[in-house]
């Protein structure tokens, strides 16, 4: 069997360079690395700028794959221009949309394929893109990726995903997943400002656009109603999230 | 500004250095080059919106003035000279009012999940033998890296040794390594890819 390497090269949004070496190897037919890159942000780059990151995938494996849709998608939603990005799955349901922030293991992916069964819309499992001017947000469709017992990963994609932005979210929930926790969902009203403080801590770009970060947290959570709490199963927690959801706006 | 406190005319400002947003009743404070930002609620936001607006402080509020000049929030200049300069995270972080956090890094953001996890190692030559003790997995790794002086390490037995089952990888596990590791760590993954979590070195046996 004969590997081949080949490299490649994007530019993010903001102008970072990153080079990719992918990994084929000739006894296959490989998988196309298209079908595991970020929906947007990025665009193939072919001048001198010296890359401020490698990545390296082989397209003949999974593993390597779903790796790289991780951490190139998380490298690309760092460096995006003019727009936030907030680790949170958005689920939008009638006039409402949903934002559950959150990082890997908390369910935001199962309550996003749990709203998708439900036939609801959902704009991403991983990534709330807000543009800092108008506060819309962009969908982020990438398939979802529900962990299964044993560390495997099954894609589920996002049908008819939108590719038009939605309004500021309504509802903001911080929802941790506990998995031991048997009881049900159970919530509590967040005040705006642990709002966007919990946006806050999920921003992708806290670091390197701190005041762009401050800014779009803040602005979204005096829009919207903030819940904290635990969860419990999916099954169970969303019918009690699209309530919440039609419930008014906390006035705090 | 020029406030009353105490009876002392001193002038308050905000701390130049930080960047602020009023939510609500409360304020977020950014200290961008410090990467820290800062929840402020409660009569230490009513002191701060009366420096920001100018108006005077009653005394009532001089223990509030005091926990926001301590944390380096506000600036008192007394002959033009500042004498707060940086956020305190010590004791006045934890004190009612306030809430800090540091701005969280990209990879913090990907990953919340608690693994904490203690061993030791025991050089054999060529082979390294890990023991591990999982403390916490919340996020369901369920598979173990190991690596020796910045090199990864690949199994030398059997590839199911390295999985995570239960907390306690209780039998060594033999990694191969050419020479004598100074440091050997080991973290948390997904077999499947994805954030891992951070290396934890570990201690010689």
């Amino acid at each position: 069997m004969v590997a081949r390497t080949a490299g490649r090269k994007f530019v993010a949004e903001d102008g970072t360079v990153f080079s990719v070496a992918i990994t084929q190897s000739s006894a296959r037919l490989p998988a196309p690395i298209e079908d595991f890159l970020p929906p947007f942000g990025w665009s193939d780059y072919r001048g001198w700028r010296r890359p401020v990151k490698a990545f390296c995938v082989n397209v003949d494996e999974r593993n390597s794959l779903l790796r790289f849709e991780s951490d190139f998608g998380l490298a690309i939603a760092e460096h995006l221009s003019g727009r936030v990005a907030i680790h949170a799955a958005v689920i939008s349901f009638g006039p409402a949309t949903l934002l559950l922030p959150g990082r890997s293991g908390s369910g935001k992916s199962t309550l996003a394929a749990e709203a998708l069964r439900q036939g609801h819309s959902v704009l991403s499992d991983e990534y709330c893109v807000v543009s800092e001017e108008s506060l819309e947000i962009v969908p982020w469709p990438r398939p979802i990726r529900l962990i299964q017992f044993g560390g495997t990963v099954e894609r589920q994609k996002i049908p008819g995903s939108s590719s038009s932005a939605v309004k500021t979210p309504t509802h903001v929930v911080n929802l941790a997943f506990v998995p031991s926790q048997p009881e049900p969902l159970r919530v509590e009203a967040m005040s705006h400002g642990q709002t966007a403080f919990a946006l806050l801590e999920n921003t992708v770009c806290g670091q390197s656009r701190p005041r762009s970060s401050l800014a779009v947290a803040s602005e979204l959570a005096r829009r919207a109603s903030g819940f904290a709490g635990s969860r419990g199963e999916a099954l169970d927690a969303f019918p009690k999230l699209l309530s919440m959801g039609r419930k008014p706006k906390n006035s705090k | 500004m020029r406030s009353v406190f105490l009876g002392v005319f001193v002038e308050l400002f905000v701390n130049a250095r930080f960047v602020y947003e009023q939510v609500g009743n409360e304020f977020l404070v950014l200290d961008a080059e410090g990467g820290t930002v800062v929840r402020v609620e409660g009569d230490e936001a009513v002191a701060l919106n009366r420096i920001i607006n100018g108006q005077e402080l009653e005394d009532s509020l001089s223990s509030s003035l005091q926990r926001l000049l301590e944390l380096g929030v506000v600036t008192e200049s007394t002959r033009g000279i500042s004498r707060r300069t940086a956020l305190g995270l010590g004791a006045t972080a934890v004190a009612s009012g306030f809430a800090v956090m540091a701005m969280p890094s990209a990879a913090y953001a990907s990953s919340a999940c608690v693994f904490s996890l203690s061993g030791y190692y025991a050089d054999g030559g060529s082979v390294i033998a890990v023991c591990v003790e999982i403390a916490a997995n919340t996020c369901g790794y369920d598979k173990l890296e190991v690596r020796a002086d910045g090199d990864v390490l690949t199994l030398s037995g059997e590839l199911g040794d390295g999985d995570i089952s239960g907390t306690t990888v209780d039998v060594p596990i033999e990694f191969t390594f050419s020479g004598t590791p100074t440091t050997v760590q080991a973290r948390g993954t997904f077999a499947a890819g994805g954030a891992a979590s951070d290396w934890v070195t570990l201690t010689s046996a």
